[in-house]
């Protein structure tokens, strides 16, 4: 037998690989050759060898650093699971901030606004609402919005106002106050502009839903391509995403 | 006792603390894999870890698996392939062990029992890499050709061949150091 083959027939052999009736076979013409019978030991000699090796045990530094790991993936595990609760409670905390935001509109409508409105005359309304609209304070900034209500027909210098307040107004709250003043002056174009421009731009969740319903609410349909944006916007929040969506729908319906 | 298979099953269905119970199970054997096939110690224990994290990270795609363990050393392998593309210094760790004359460099060879252990692991760093994971797989861990297969990503009669050029060059290299 070619030295190369008895080879590899031996390492079938004693890796138990061969037919039962091939393997007696093989067996006998080992024990009639010399060369083979060593072949043989040696790899046996090597197999025991291989079979008595000792196993080595890692160091505990491994075994507390996996637990130091696993420890915190549970933890972070537990904390997503939480937080997806937190959404809905997000969610609810948000729906009542409006309200109250809401109200407290309205009771400064009640009662504040006419003061201020009675103490300017209408010529000076404007002038007001302007000066107040550029001032730091939030407060009197939200309280200048909420004047523009009581003006039926603003001229474009308000609109422009409330736009820019819109557009560009640091406080959250503020640009909320205006969206509800805006809301007012819908029919004009410009206005339904700027709050499709107010979308594409807002970062605040509490102003994006205020203004995805308003605008699902006219059923603005140029306002499509800003909802899209944001339900396929992966860092957008799910609520507002679904409020995007929900709003798309009702624009669909109206075609 | 619950299967390795049905425990990965609990841990990819999110009870990822199970995932302790493999870890008890195979980390000492993961180790002993990655240390002989690259010799360091250090290094060994890394790959271990980030075996197990994969294992974690990636808990979903375990589906349909017929032998936990076969998965396990896949992972593993992708691991160690992995750090070697990383580093770039497959070649480099070959030639270094190849032309190796340092006897204290092999921490197997200062931890092996006996002069027949010490001269194995010699014969075994001789070979090439997939030739040591070869052996390591169907010597020391007596896995099935098919399970080696599919850690190798190959065909059965693929690994028989890698087995039968690993064992005899095996058996020639540790025959030489036997004889000097």
């Amino acid at each position: 037998m070619e030295k190369d083959i008895q080879e590899h027939i031996i390492i079938d052999y004693l890796n138990g690989e061969l037919e039962p009736s091939y393997h007696q076979e093989v067996e006998r013409y080992i024990a009639d050759n010399t060369s083979a019978q060593k072949l043989v030991a040696e790899y046996q000699n090597l197999y025991e060898t291989i079979d008595n090796c000792a196993t080595v045990a890692p160091t505990l530094d491994m075994s507390n650093d996996f637990q130091q790991f696993l420890d915190q993936e549970i933890s972070d595990s537990n904390q997503k699971k939480g937080a997806n609760g937190n959404n809905y409670l997000k969610q609810i905390l948000l729906l009542g901030g409006l309200l109250v935001i809401g109200l407290i509109i309205g009771l400064n409508l009640d009662t504040d606004a006419p003061t201020q409105l009675k103490d300017h005359q209408f010529a000076q309304q404007e002038d007001g609402m302007l000066d107040l609209l550029n001032e730091a304070s939030v407060s009197n900034r939200i309280r200048a919005v909420n004047m523009s209500t009581y003006t039926e027909l603003p001229d474009d210098a308000i609109i422009q106002a409330l736009s820019k307040t819109l557009l560009s107004d640091k406080s959250d709250h503020v640009r909320l106050a205006s969206v509800e003043a805006l809301a007012k002056f819908t029919t004009e174009k410009g206005v339904r502009n700027t709050l499709i421009n107010a979308l594409g731009k807002e970062t605040d969740e509490t102003v994006q839903i205020a203004l995805i319903n308003l605008l699902a609410s006219l059923k603005e349909k140029d306002a499509m391509e800003s909802f899209d944006k944001i339900i396929q916007n992966r860092n957008a929040v799910d609520f507002v995403k679904n409020e995007a969506h929900s709003g798309k729908l009702k624009l669909i319906e109206t075609y | 006792m619950l299967s390795d298979e049905q425990i990965m099953y609990n841990v990819a269905d999110g009870d990822i603390r199970q995932s302790g119970l493999l870890y008890e199970r195979y980390n000492v054997l993961m180790y002993n894999y990655f240390l002989r096939t690259t010799y360091d110690q250090s290094l060994s224990q890394d790959l271990t870890q980030q075996v197990f994290i994969k294992l974690i990270k990636y808990r979903t795609t375990y589906k349909n698996e017929n032998s936990f363990k076969s998965w396990l050393y896949r992972v593993a392998t992708n691991v160690r392939n992995d750090h070697y593309r990383k580093e770039k210094s497959l070649k480099n760790r070959n030639e270094k062990y190849s032309s190796r004359q340092d006897d204290t460099y092999n921490p197997l060879e200062k931890m092996a029992k006996s002069e027949c252990e010490k001269q194995l692991h010699r014969a075994i760093e001789k070979l090439p890499n997939d030739q040591r994971q070869v052996i390591w797989l169907t010597r020391f861990e007596k896995m099935k050709y098919a399970d080696v297969a599919k850690v190798m990503q190959t065909t059965e009669s693929a690994i028989k061949v890698k087995v039968h050029r690993a064992i005899k060059r095996l058996r020639v290299e540790y025959m030489q150091l036997e004889e000097m």
